[in-house]
């Protein structure tokens, strides 16, 4: 245990969730709270392996989301895939939604890069004048 | 438990006509998740794993709040059974044990039995 004192998950976000999902009075005793700890951990381990070795059977380097979704599938827990399956398209979404913000303000300026660099350098000497004034 | 899964092509949110199961009626209670720059950490912890794509960590956390949300579901209906407000770790073993899906984590309460018995003596 020792070893895994500084790697473990944070107290305090295991609580506020336990707070969220418990009624209000209830809870757990102190053993039970270390108990689950270590059995989340446990899981988040067996997680990984199973999908690291799926990962390596379809020889790629990284663990993507799919791995991770087989690796449940073979571990039983099949019953977690569609709501992880909704999450992970939700991610996605949300990454389309910055890119698409991030490109927008490129576009918009109407200017070539060159055109850009030229205005920021110009930015760049109008404020060193004004620090030495 | 063995209800069918149905995975819809065209998942979008809100779709609590998926089957339910332990832990879901919590998860969805769930504001606060967990860290994923730890969950990542903890995965890593493993030799074995290299490198991991960035919304891995996001969905293994995912993942293990439902398994911490089926978890305490049962074990505080387990100790409503038993008409204790607090759960104890031997609600927590009990669940565990005759849980299936649990099986990988049966011994992890024993040393904690252990741990609550101490104190009480101590006392």
């Amino acid at each position: 245990m020792s070893d895994n004192d500084d790697l473990s998950l944070p107290r305090a976000t295991i609580q506020k969730i336990l707070t969220e999902i418990l009624p209000n009075d209830s809870c757990l005793t102190k053993e039970a709270r270390e108990a689950l700890i270590e059995c989340c951990i446990n899981f988040i381990m067996i997680v990984a392996t199973e999908s690291n070795d799926i990962a390596e059977q379809e020889l790629k380097k990284t663990i993507s989301t799919d791995h991770v979704i087989s690796a449940l599938h073979n571990l039983g827990f099949d019953h977690y895939i569609p709501i992880l399956e909704e999450f992970v398209e939700s991610c996605r979404n949300n990454a389309k939604i910055k890119e698409k913000r991030k490109e927008s303000k490129f576009v918009k300026s109407g200017l070539t890069e060159e055109e850009l660099l030229a205005k920021q350098q110009e930015l760049f000497k109008a404020s060193r004048e004004r620090l030495q004034k | 438990m063995a209800d069918t899964v149905k995975i819809e092509s065209d998942t979008n949110e809100a779709s609590d006509t998926t089957t339910s199961f332990a832990g879901l009626t919590g998860y969805r209670q769930m504001k606060t998740h967990f860290p994923s720059a730890r969950v990542k950490k903890l995965m890593q912890s493993d030799e074995d794993v290299g490198k991991v794509a960035q919304a891995t960590p996001l969905v293994v956390g995912r993942a293990v709040e439902l398994f911490m949300c089926a978890l305490v579901e049962k074990a505080l209906e387990e100790s409503q059974h038993s008409h204790t407000k607090k759960i104890s770790v031997q609600a927590l073993k009990k669940v565990i044990d005759s849980n299936e899906e649990f099986d990988f984590v049966t011994d992890v309460c024993d040393k904690y039995i252990n741990a609550a018995a101490n104190e009480t003596t101590d006392n």
